[in-house]
């Protein structure tokens, strides 16, 4: 049997691009520790690209602002490393932290649930609710706990006199709390170790996988249509002005909703911050949580809860607070954060978002809800983060699709 | 005497580039020939190649659909094409035939309205595509040129108007004339 040339084209094609998609499936499982990288350089070349346009100048070569931007990009990297290692507490630090905070958390549930109070001294209320709240409260404490190890350098430090006389008392304090209230249970395994020996093969792993993220995001920042006129070479004539279309309507829809997530949540963050630094946050915690809120503001529904639960948990442990504002005291702190998520997440709603995002993407919430599991289910917190954008680019790509199909009479 | 394995393999290499470098050549003269592009100057012809679609059609292939959203214009390298629009008994009259270093579907270039004719190649036919998107995203790089463009299809555009004018008043003429 003699098959015509069209039956060939259409049996080679086939096989061509199911061999393709299987070989790009198993790549793509294979190599799955590059995705992340790979799909964040990608963002980030998205988000920047309008600024390529922006320094141009007649007198300026190409090549030096080509060159000039791969630099700038570089060294805001190497700063922002910088600053993240710089910030990264010391183990003697993270021994203060966990004391402290375990300190903190004892000293309010003490006092929330008055504990140290004679059992006939205590309301009905709060024995309700320590009855349902104690073994949360336990699972904490032995979260956060010192394991022996941790103890003995604790007194070590303390006995080098690295560590002060209020955090030995807090040390002090934490275990006599804990022969009271403890459980013999066995500590949890995430629990802070003491630090692993320095290895430069898991340093070299890390960053031979996260050096593929500044090369994506240059390769794109800087491609001027090569890469889709390569693919686009595939496409048969008869959908080639479709194809087009759908690409280029997608690529301004992602752009769009990326750059304006990324404004609304530099403005989610920067509101936080005045609160914070208003109602006596210290700087740095306060820079941290808001940028941590403002961050995790571009998950629907779920940001918000997640930048409460942060401001909270920061206020229960708490010292040294002095408040900006006159009527405001340190023992006000939490009603201070619930006051600036609140007004925060009303700009966010009623300014933010239809100023900025008026034309961006609207998910329904079931969609994102299935998609932020999903999401974490595949790459964990990542995964979460990604979640939105992904189901972003599917929703436009297969609305742009269809509305072209219909356009060009194919459908 | 005969060559080793490191002369052919350089010689391989040094070929690909010099025939990259001759269809460059070849795509730069033809842009000169086609009026869109006269006016501009080697480098800024040098972007504009970048952009190019390179595609082949077979006879009887479509280029576009009568209704259909524009989305590009198209200049012939090789062949011949035929505009065509449909008439009342479900066939085709030919409007007009474009050859090599002819263009067409320009007006895709301001922006999607629909097409006002289709068209389809009589022959094999060798074509570049310049998608309205693509110069939109020039204009922002290089507005020099795409100004330059914008320019003469405007022009092209006037000159047409005129034309249609001219002819709808002899029309009218006649028609009073007859009348």
């Amino acid at each position: 049997m003699v098959l015509s040339r069209e039956q060939r084209s259409f049996i080679f094609k086939t096989g061509f691009f199911t061999a393709t998609f299987v070989i790009a499936v198993v790549l793509l499982w294979s190599l799955k520790a590059l995705i992340l990288p790979t799909i964040l350089g990608a963002l980030l070349a998205y988000i920047f690209k309008p600024l390529l346009n922006t320094f141009k100048y007649h007198w300026l070569p190409e090549s030096i602002r080509i060159t000039f931007l791969t630099c700038t990009f570089l060294g805001f990297l190497l700063s922002a490393t910088w600053l993240v290692r710089e910030n990264i507490p010391t183990e003697k630090e993270q021994l203060e932290i966990l004391t402290r905070v375990q300190y903190k958390l004892n000293q309010k549930v003490d006092d929330f649930l008055e504990l140290k109070k004679e059992e006939k001294e205590r309301s009905f209320f709060t024995k309700v609710i320590a009855q349902e709240v104690m073994p949360l409260v336990e699972d904490v404490q032995n979260y956060l706990k010192l394991n022996d190890a941790q103890k003995e350098k604790f007194i070590e430090f303390y006995k080098k006199d690295l560590v002060s006389e209020t955090y030995y008392q807090y040390f002090l304090e934490n275990i006599q709390h804990q022969l009271i209230v403890e459980k013999p249970r066995e500590p949890a395994t995430a629990q802070l170790t003491v630090s692993k020996p320095f290895s430069l093969t898991r340093v070299a792993d890390v960053f031979s996988i996260w050096i593929v993220m500044p090369l994506v995001f240059l390769f794109l920042l800087f491609d001027k249509g090569e890469i889709r006129r390569y693919f686009m070479s595939f496409v048969s004539n008869k959908y080639l002005e479709l194809t087009q279309t759908v690409i280029v309507e997608v690529d301004l829809a992602i752009g769009r909703y990326l750059r304006g997530t990324l404004l609304e949540s530099f403005l989610v963050a920067v509101t936080m911050f005045i609160g914070f630094f208003l109602i006596g946050m210290p700087f740095q915690a306060a820079l941290l949580i808001s940028i941590f809120s403002g961050f995790t503001n571009a998950i629907p529904y779920l940001g918000p809860a997640v930048g409460l639960i942060v401001a909270t948990a920061y206020a229960l442990i708490a010292e040294n607070i002095e408040p900006l504002v006159p009527f405001l005291t340190a023992d006000h702190l939490l009603i201070g954060i619930f006051v600036t998520v609140g007004f925060t997440q009303f700009m966010d709603n009623f300014v933010y978002q239809p100023v900025i995002l008026a034309q961006a993407v609207n998910l329904h919430a079931l969609v994102v809800v299935f998609a932020l599991i999903g999401g974490s289910t595949l790459f964990g917190f990542a995964g979460i983060l990604l979640a939105i954008p992904a189901v972003v680019v599917v929703k436009v790509s297969v609305e742009t699709l269809f509305r072209g199909l219909r356009d060009y009479k194919i459908i | 005497m005969a060559k080793n394995a490191d002369q052919i393999f350089w010689a391989h290499i040094f070929d690909h580039f010099l025939k990259q470098r001759d269809s460059h050549q070849t795509t730069l003269s033809f842009l000169k020939s086609i009026p869109f592009f006269q006016r501009l100057k080697k480098a800024q012809l040098d972007e504009v190649a970048k952009i190019l679609h390179d595609r082949d059609y077979e006879k009887d292939e479509f280029l576009f659909e009568i209704g259909q959203p524009g989305a590009a214009m198209f200049l012939i390298k090789e062949g011949e094409i035929s505009i065509e629009t449909p008439t009342s008994q479900g066939s085709y009259a030919q409007l007009a035939v474009l050859k090599d270093h002819s263009f067409l579907g320009e007006l895709a270039l301001l922006d999607e309205s629909p097409r006002s004719a289709t068209a389809r190649a009589i022959t094999p036919v060798k074509a570049f595509c310049l998608f309205r998107s693509d110069l939109e995203k020039l204009a922002e790089r290089r507005p020099d040129i795409s100004s330059e463009i914008y320019k003469i299809l405007a022009t092209m555009t006037g000159e047409r108007l005129k034309k249609t004018n001219s002819l709808l008043k002899v029309a009218q003429t006649r028609k009073r004339e007859a009348a």
